[in-house]
């Protein structure tokens, strides 16, 4: 367990984390395991960084990217001048009766989507993540050691 | 015009729901285990919730150890919060800290752990803010209990 | 409820109120909050001033996922249609950047899935898919073998830890930013990085690539 901390502290470290630069600095210099670990991340690293292309939109193909963009956000909301009058109408009255449908009915059954805002953990070394599992239920994990507690 | 104006007043009159003062909630704490059986386990009081625990792997037996419902009141004077033995090991801390005008709730879940040291504090093991509907369920799993996990199984509950 | 009224854009006639601007410096020169503010009143030239700012942090996160300029470009077009869409519910608390690269990831993660990319078994993947010229040489090879097989691996990480990866490695976002775009703690930044690079190095190593330490 402990061994495991201590790789993430390097790697924080090396990702330039202010709170973890020095600590990784210092198991980097005494101990060589932590050593050879830190040269692995840095081949990695390394490794990424010989291939990374710098992929953009220039200036010139931004128009087109832009018209496209315009494009996704107009063609639903299009409506033809001089229908307006007749379809704001017929819009009134739908609105009206689904207002009322919602009071005599009270309304479809609520969609699952609860919005996890936050997650934390005091236990050092374990984690939370959350997911919606495939019945659409929002389900936090608590990952921790069998003696974290 | 007049029938429309008139008809997108009423709507908007109509689609205000009356502010909820009190919510409910509902908490479930399962024990899940894997035993030696030709097929899953569910105790009777885990209907509701059947269909949450049945998609969840590696157990195969669970049994209800905590079931209780909680209302609670956001920004008031009375109750916000309140505070649940699970099990043996874990509680479970609900407050309310908000509630909008369309009925979702913003809330925070705090589950602590016994600690196994005799006199030493509980554990947070878990802090969570979550923003609900009424009729909406969120679960926590990995509180770990030996060889078996308790889990835990939240409901904002449906308004009456 | 207080349905947040959908700004109608207008491109070609005058700005509205709010957004009635004295000269088009303005927009450029304008913050992001401001630029929000703007376009949420019906200011297309505003909306446009901050896909202009941003679309290559929004390309480049889109490019390291698909690895396809044409597929990295129709999802940059899709994050902006979202964040236009979404500009109303805009509140402010993460920077204009955060929420936009926040809604990136989640469109990349979902072309991702909707690709069903397998993630299970990392190690078939890999020997299916690399190509047999690599053998396994004594020493180390040469960056940029390397840099081509990282790329191979982390399209076959988990969608959450290539997230985290991308995000770290390609975007350089700090812990904190990632958090925000990840909408997790740090910590989970931390593990899930943590995963993705023993994840990777595993892999690397049975291919041979990576000295095995």
């Amino acid at each position: 367990m402990a061994w495991i901390t201590w790789k993430r502290v390097i790697e924080a470290g090396l990702d330039g984390e202010p709170e973890y630069v020095e600590r990784a600095k210092a198991l980097v210099a005494f101990h060589p395991e932590c050593a050879a670990h830190n040269r692995r991340l840095v081949a990695l690293r390394a490794g990424v960084a010989a291939v990374a292309r710098e992929e953009t939109i220039g200036d010139a193909q931004f128009p087109a990217f832009m018209a496209g963009v315009w494009e996704g956000i107009e063609a639903p909301q299009r409506s033809r001048p001089g229908f307006w009058a007749a379809f704001s109408l017929v819009a009134a009255a739908l609105v009206a009766a689904t207002a009322m449908g919602y009071i005599l009915l009270g309304g479809p059954e609520p969609v699952n989507a609860t919005e996890v805002e936050y997650v934390g953990t005091d236990l050092e070394d374990a984690t939370v993540d959350w997911y919606n599992s495939s019945n659409g239920v929002v389900t936090i994990q608590v990952n921790m050691q069998d003696d974290d507690l | 015009m007049l029938f429309a104006a008139w008809s997108i007043v009423l709507a908007v009159v109509a689609a205000q729901p009356a502010p909820a003062k009190t919510v409910s909630f509902s908490v479930w704490a399962v024990h899940a285990s894997h035993e030696d059986r030709p097929s899953p386990y569910f105790d009777e009081g885990l209907d509701a919730i059947r269909g949450i625990l049945e998609v969840l792997p590696f157990f195969n037996t669970y049994r209800e150890v905590y079931n209780k419902q909680c209302e609670l009141q956001a920004n008031s004077d009375r109750k916000t919060s309140e505070t649940m033995q699970l099990d043996d090991r874990y509680t479970l801390s609900v407050t309310l800290n908000s509630q909008e005008a369309d009925g979702h709730v913003r809330l925070e879940l705090r589950v602590e752990a016994a600690s196994k040291t005799k006199g030493e504090p509980p554990v947070r093991v878990l802090t969570t803010r979550l923003r609900m509907k009424p009729g909406e369920m969120a679960a926590v799993r990995g509180l770990r209990r030996g060889s078996t996990e308790t889990i835990l199984v939240f409901r904002c509950d449906p308004k009456k | 409820m207080d349905v947040p009224r959908e700004p109608v854009l207008r491109y070609d006639s005058v700005p509205m109120d709010k957004g009635r601007l004295e000269n088009p410096g303005e927009v450029r020169s304008a913050e992001d909050a401001t630029l929000v503010e703007w376009a949420n009143a019906g200011n297309a030239p505003a909306f446009e001033e901050l896909v202009r700012r941003y679309r290559n942090e929004v390309f480049a996160l889109s490019y390291h996922f698909v690895r396809q300029r044409d597929t990295a470009w129709d999802i940059s077009q899709e994050v902006f249609i979202k964040a236009y869409r979404s500009l109303r519910w805009f509140r402010g608390d993460a920077g204009f950047k955060t929420w936009l690269m926040r809604i990136a990831a989640n469109q990349c993660k979902d072309h991702l899935k909707k690709r069903r990319l397998k993630t299970a078994s990392l190690d078939e993947r890999i020997q299916t898919e690399m190509p047999s010229s690599i053998e396994r040489p004594d020493e180390a090879l040469e960056a940029r073998e390397l840099g081509q097989a990282i790329e191979r691996a982390v399209a076959a990480l988990p969608a959450k830890h290539q997230v985290a990866f991308v995000l770290r490695e390609y975007e350089g976002l700090s812990y904190d930013e990632m958090a925000r775009v990840m909408q997790c703690s740090p910590g989970t930044v931390m593990s899930r990085l943590h995963h993705a690079r023993k994840k990777l190095q595993h892999a690397l190593v049975s291919m041979g690539v990576m000295e095995d330490v």
